[in-house]
């Protein structure tokens, strides 16, 4: 078997809709897993079938390699997706008319002053919170953040964007479940109640924060100093009066993640580590009610021969040393017997992983001898995720 | 020497075994009869199953003779600088009421300083109830955040002007910039990887006056043999009297042509990245074993030592 060939697709019980039927009828497609697995460009090339499927699409990237960002004509930062031109993405002319595909990279402090902007009372208001340093802190450094902005990207697109499908891929983070979590904890860090104490130290509003809490917050004024903490009032009396827009938005997107329309595919790399994290995702994913519609497993490398690996490295040790010829075969062997090992090493590693994943489709990407970076490269993956798609290159 | 410093803190990118490979230093330093402990900072390193154990804990945990290992996590860090400092309760509620949230929010970095402020303890063994160590490894937080985690510290003394944390702070860039103190990288050979350890150490470079030591570039393929096709495969077997059927013959060629191309890509990545940034390159074998525990850790260690001391 070359390594070009699509490698055997992994043995799954599988009996929902196939990875074709994901991309071709859903609406929303969550693309998640840990750092380091090909995420993006995954998400990158799953959009280009949902274009190749007639579908207008549009993918979300968090932070995509530099090449990858260009070949998306992504060369900075932007707020808005906009549409590559088909002479790009399909050079041969094989898509449908109907099938588009945009692009954009997340911008998540654009796209929270927007936020800001959309719940503010008037100008001014909006001026007093984009210019509070704790605010420009919140937008850039608060953890959670960047995952909530991509989903509140999501909800925008998916509100007014002309598009059928949004493909988005998630920041990579600590915990498997940030995004899904993170409308509700934004919610809760802005409904502080401890600074309300500050806010308007009345009878009233004391009773909201107990008496321990204004002890550590006088204690944390002296220690990191009183102007961290008149910042911090300063934002959330700035922010009165916005807080049930904003917790009433992060409940529109909660439910769009929810939704019956948005599916859930996991990305993986058969590497040991990444494959526990990867099991670990899928099992906190399926206890949040969010069932995972495919797994994807990028670089995987191929079996090439049915020889045990240790019957292949005997023959290699029994032919070493003895001539030149017998050690070319005998390198032969070893070099043989060595990647058959690592397949066999990462299909033990994906056992566990598989099983998380019950009835969801399974497609293996192998591991390719070089960078993707271009359309083509993308169209290259989605033949391997969509063996029988349209999209097959020539 | 290599080993001279007291504190390495291994960078990389998630995916290309920053772990192992700050496994792999711990073992060799403790082969060369230093006490060595390894400090995990993101909470799921794998590194304790690798020495046939469970996760690490806040608490230290010997893995192997002459190797400890814990996690430092922020809120357990404060918890303990609290504590230390005659305020149990009030560092108990400061994480109870979430406070240290707000807090976090209000000075970004705060956190960092707080892993690294206890780094500088362990690193000090300036703690009665802790072991002392001749070695520290700092497992660092994945690239992207890795920047961040060491010019945190620049920023808060920027941020605020007075009280402990700012000393905290000044004590944290004190230590990242001692002679004692030495950062490497950790890559592998292939193109987005070797792109982001330039940035990571041009950043670094830039913003914070630490050392750099060494690329270790992971996962690197032997090198290969010759072109051949599955006829001469077949021809060299018959010829030497060894059985061989043409389907094999072809794996076997597939199989090398793959080590071929890879090895091709690596090298040329290699030479990329010495190109673009000045630090001595370790290379570290692609591992082929069919589990990865203590013998394979024990193997990397080996093969890092002899490009160490190979290297110029």
């Amino acid at each position: 078997m070359k390594p070009s060939d699509p490698p055997a697709k992994a043995a799954s019980a599988q009996d929902g809709p196939s990875l074709e039927e994901v991309i071709g009828n859903k609406r929303v497609v969550i693309v998640c897993g840990s750092g380091g697995v090909g995420k993006t460009t995954i998400a990158a090339a799953l959009a280009l079938h949902g274009a190749y499927l007639g579908r207008r699409t549009a993918v979300v990237t968090i932070d995509p390699a530099r090449r990858l960002a260009n070949a998306l004509g992504l060369d900075s930062l932007q707020d808005e997706a906009a549409e590559i031109p088909r002479s790009v993405w399909d050079p041969d002319k094989k898509a449908p008319a109907s099938g588009s595909y945009s692009a954009m990279m997340l911008d998540a402090k654009a796209t929270f002053d927007r936020l800001v902007a959309r719940y503010a009372a008037d100008e001014a208001q909006i001026r007093r919170i984009l210019s509070n340093t704790f605010y420009q802190n919140i937008a850039g450094a608060l953890s959670g953040t960047q995952e909530y902005m991509a989903m509140e990207k999501l909800y925008e697109l998916d509100q007014d964007g002309p598009y059928d499908l949004i493909v988005v891929d998630t920041p990579p983070s600590r915990n498997a479940l940030d995004f899904l979590d993170a409308p509700g904890r934004l919610s809760r860090f802005l409904d502080a109640r401890v600074f309300r104490y500050f806010l308007s130290p009345t009878r009233a509003y004391l009773k909201a924060v107990s008496s321990a809490t204004r002890g550590v917050l006088k204690i944390v004024a002296k220690v990191i100093g009183s102007e961290v903490i008149d910042d911090a009032v300063e934002f959330f009396a700035a922010f009165e009066g916005m807080y049930d827009g904003f917790k009433d938005r992060a409940s529109h997107v909660s439910d769009l993640l929810d939704a019956d329309d948005t599916a859930y595919l996991l990305v993986a790399s058969p590497r040991r580590e990444a494959a526990a994290e990867a099991e670990f995702f899928a099992e906190k994913l399926v206890e949040s009610g969010h069932p995972i519609a495919g797994l994807i497993v990028n670089r995987v490398h191929p079996r090439f021969s049915d020889l045990e690996p240790g019957v292949a490295l005997g023959r290699a040790a029994a032919l070493e040393r003895t001539d030149k010829r017998a050690n070319r075969l005998a390198i032969l062997y070893k070099n043989l017997a060595n990647f058959d090992r690592v397949a066999d090493r990462e299909a033990g590693n994906l056992a566990g992983l598989a099983g998380k994943c019950a009835s969801a489709p399974i497609v293996l990407v192998p591991y390719m001898a070089h960078d993707v970076a271009d359309f083509e490269g993308l169209d290259e993956i989605s033949w391997y995720m969509f063996p029988e798609g349209e999209a097959n290159p020539a | 020497m290599f080993l001279k410093p007291s504190l390495h803190i291994v960078l990389g990118k998630g995916g290309v075994g920053k772990t192992t490979v700050s496994g792999a230093l711990a073992v060799m330093a403790a082969e060369s009869g230093r006490d060595t402990l390894i400090c995990e900072t993101e909470g799921k390193s794998g590194l304790g199953s690798i020495f046939g154990r469970g996760g690490l804990n806040f608490e230290e945990d010997q893995l192997a003779k002459g190797i400890w290992a814990r996690t430092i996590w922020p809120d357990d860090a404060l918890v303990e600088y609290m504590a230390d400092h005659g305020m149990t309760r009030f560092s108990r509620l400061l994480v109870k009421t979430n406070v240290l949230e707000y807090v976090a929010t209000a000075i970004p970095g705060i956190k960092d300083v707080l892993v690294l402020g206890k780094i500088k303890q362990v690193v000090k063994g300036s703690r009665a109830e802790e072991r002392s160590y001749k070695t520290v490894v700092v497992d660092a937080p994945a690239a992207g955040h890795a920047i961040t985690f060491l010019t945190s510290a620049a920023g808060i003394v920027n941020a605020v002007r007075v009280g402990p944390i700012r000393d905290q702070a000044l004590d944290v860039i004190g230590l990242l910039e001692s002679e004692s103190t030495v950062v490497h990288l950790v890559t592998i050979p292939e193109e987005t990887p070797v792109n982001e350890a330039v940035e990571t150490a041009e950043a670094l470079r830039e913003r914070v006056g630490c050392r750099l030591g060494v690329i270790f570039v992971n996962g690197c393929y032997p090198h290969a043999a010759e072109a051949i096709e599955a006829e001469e495969i077949e021809s060299l077997s018959k010829g030497l009297g060894v059985e061989i059927n043409p389907d094999l013959a072809l794996a076997m060629e597939a199989a090398n042509e793959f080590m071929l191309d890879r090895y091709a890509l690596q090298q040329s990545q290699r030479e990329r990245l010495s190109r673009m940034l000045d630090l001595p390159q370790i290379e570290l074998p692609f591992i082929f074993n069919a589990d990865f525990g203590r013998t394979e850790l024990e193997t990397l260690a080996g093969a890092m030592a002899d490009a160490i001391s190979g290297a110029p």
